[in-house]
């Protein structure tokens, strides 16, 4: 696929969201993997850095039910954020959706979801979000 | 343990901390100075402080920003260098650092550093949006996430990891609010019950109200001067003996760790492979309690007991008033106030009365060496600094 061979960025990030496909960085030369897209690899500073994609599946490792939300939040509290290890081995911070607070617990399996961004202004990307499998 | 000092402290001011309406960043600032002037009389600001280096953490609360020589000129110093150091939560702690640098460097003889806040001004949902900007843009502030959540999210790692309970989480802020009863110039001078505690409302499960620091108008200052002349100002000055600065990935998710903080493990090492000490020689510590499992992993991280055992120390009143390392003596950031870019200089502040003995009813016994753990964000800038009472 041709968007594998872009350079990582968080912008890309996003807009491979809007297609709906949840991109991690590989860094070829020590095996580390991330989320957030960089140039540089965090752990052993080469820049032999590539997209990979997720097939979107993993376990919730902590987990908040967050009952006083920022601003563009104000009207979803209380809501469930997470971090997700994805089978692939990177992690993610996400909102979980679909599951109730009392229901959820550490170890659930979770697959990633999609949806159009709403806010009609910079930045425009789709947005990425996880559910129970 | 080292004899030569990094940098020595000779004066010192704290603004009251709380709502104090009516006044601007500024004025807080222009309060926390006068007290540091008056403690130094042999000091003249405007022939002497070569420097002024204050931490503030966001512009958008008072739509201020530009905040180095508007500080600088409002406590009357000559046209010196003024900066604005920012760290989130860690701003003045890293002013501090700043101002040792320069010091140390043999550029100036005498700094003032310090930082500020105002906050309670405006609502706590906008107080919520411009704190959440310490946290990555698009991979944690998109999805909803807050700083409560945040710490939310490493206590149920600790939690999960170590059978931390919602108890000692809660015995924390007890003790916190304890000793700020004691503390004049504490935004809360109320106890608080652990029942109190646990049924407070959720703000981001499992920490609750009682569970996080206070939104606080306040400023602090310290004066900083090379370890040779400090004499000239003070009868007692406090000396700098270590000093440890680390980084941390911004996006909680990609640390090493959830239930500790790396960056603090690192300045810490730093501060006290420095200083020459060991956490079995501080006598007392001001650590940064943004939330109740913060200093939980504030015991750990400095190594005041092992990995996982922070919910046991504060269980066995380690780390009380006249515990074996009294913490947060001042009622820390739980009840003293947390205004964000003042907190690392404030909790100096707190350590040099302490280590002079003028800290009346909360005073710590026989107290010599003291540590500060000052955290911006989530743990992405740790700062700690070791200083020891001059005999
Ligand atoms: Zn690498």
């Amino acid at each position: 696929m041709e968007s594998l061979e872009e350079k990582p960025t968080v912008e890309g990030f996003y807009k491979h969201c809007d297609r709906g496909e949840l991109m991690f960085v590989e860094c070829l030369s020590c095996g580390s993997k991330f989320a957030a897209p960089k140039a540089i690899c965090g752990r052993c500073g080469s820049k032999n850095v590539k997209w990979r994609m997720s097939k979107g599946v993993g376990k919730l490792i902590t987990y908040t039910v967050i009952h006083v939300p920022p601003l563009q939040f104000k009207d979803q509290a209380p809501y469930v954020v997470g971090i997700v290890e994805l089978r692939e081995g990177f992690k993610l911070l996400s909102l979980i959706r679909d599951v109730e607070p009392k229901n959820i617990q550490v170890g659930m399996e979770l697959k990633v979801g999609f949806e159009k961004s709403n806010r009609g202004e910079w930045p425009y990307w789709g947005r990425y979000f996880f559910t129970p499998l | 343990m080292k004899l030569k000092p990094l940098a020595s402290i000779v004066s010192f001011g704290l603004s009251k901390f709380g709502k104090r309406e009516g006044l601007y960043s500024r004025e807080l600032f222009y309060e926390a100075a006068q007290e540091a002037f008056e403690r130094a009389p042999n000091l003249d600001p405007r022939r002497d402080v070569q420097a002024l280096f204050i931490g503030q953490m966001s512009e958008y609360f008072e739509h201020q920003g530009h905040m180095g020589p508007l500080a600088a000129d409002w406590v009357g110093l000559e046209r010196v260098p003024a900066v604005r150091v920012e760290n989130a939560c860690a701003s003045s702690g890293v002013a501090l650092r700043c101002g040792l640098l320069a010091v140390k460097s043999g550029l100036y003889d005498v700094v003032m550093v310090g930082g500020v806040e105002k906050m309670t001004h405006i609502p706590t949902i906008n107080n919520v949006e411009i704190l959440t900007l310490a946290s990555d843009n698009p991979f944690e502030q998109w999805n909803g996430v807050t700083f409560p959540g945040l710490y939310a999210l490493m206590a149920v790692a600790h939690m999960e990891r170590y059978g931390t309970t919602e108890e000692q989480l809660g015995m924390v802020a007890v003790k916190n609010h304890r000793n700020g009863s004691l503390n004049p110039k504490a935004h809360m001078q109320k106890q608080v019950t652990l029942e109190e505690v646990l049924s407070s409302k959720p703000v981001s499960w499992p920490l609750k109200l009682y569970d996080c620091s206070l939104i606080t108008d306040g400023a602090s200052c310290v004066i900083l001067t090379r370890p040779d002349i400090a004499r000239k100002f003070t009868d007692t000055p406090i000396d700098i003996l270590g000093s440890g600065q680390a980084y941390d990935r911004l996006p909680l998710s990609e640390r090493e760790s959830l239930h500790s903080i790396p960056a603090a493990k690192l300045a810490c090492r730093e501060a006290y492979q420095m200083a020459g000490i060991t956490a079995a020689d501080v006598d007392l510590a001001e650590v940064h309690d943004c939330f109740t499992i913060a200093e939980i992993m504030a015991y750990e991280d400095l190594g005041f007991c092992g990995e996982g055992e922070g919910g046991k120390l504060i269980e066995e009143g380690v780390t009380e008033l006249d515990g074996n390392i009294p913490v947060n003596p001042s009622g820390g950031l739980k009840a003293k106030g947390h205004p964000v870019g003042a907190t690392g200089a404030a909790q100096v502040y707190e350590i040099c009365l302490q280590l002079i003995g003028e800290a009346g009813p909360r005073q710590v016994k026989d107290a010599e060496v003291a540590l500060t753990h000052n955290v911006g964000g989530s743990g992405a800038t740790s700062v700690v600094h070791i200083f020891r009472r001059r005999g």
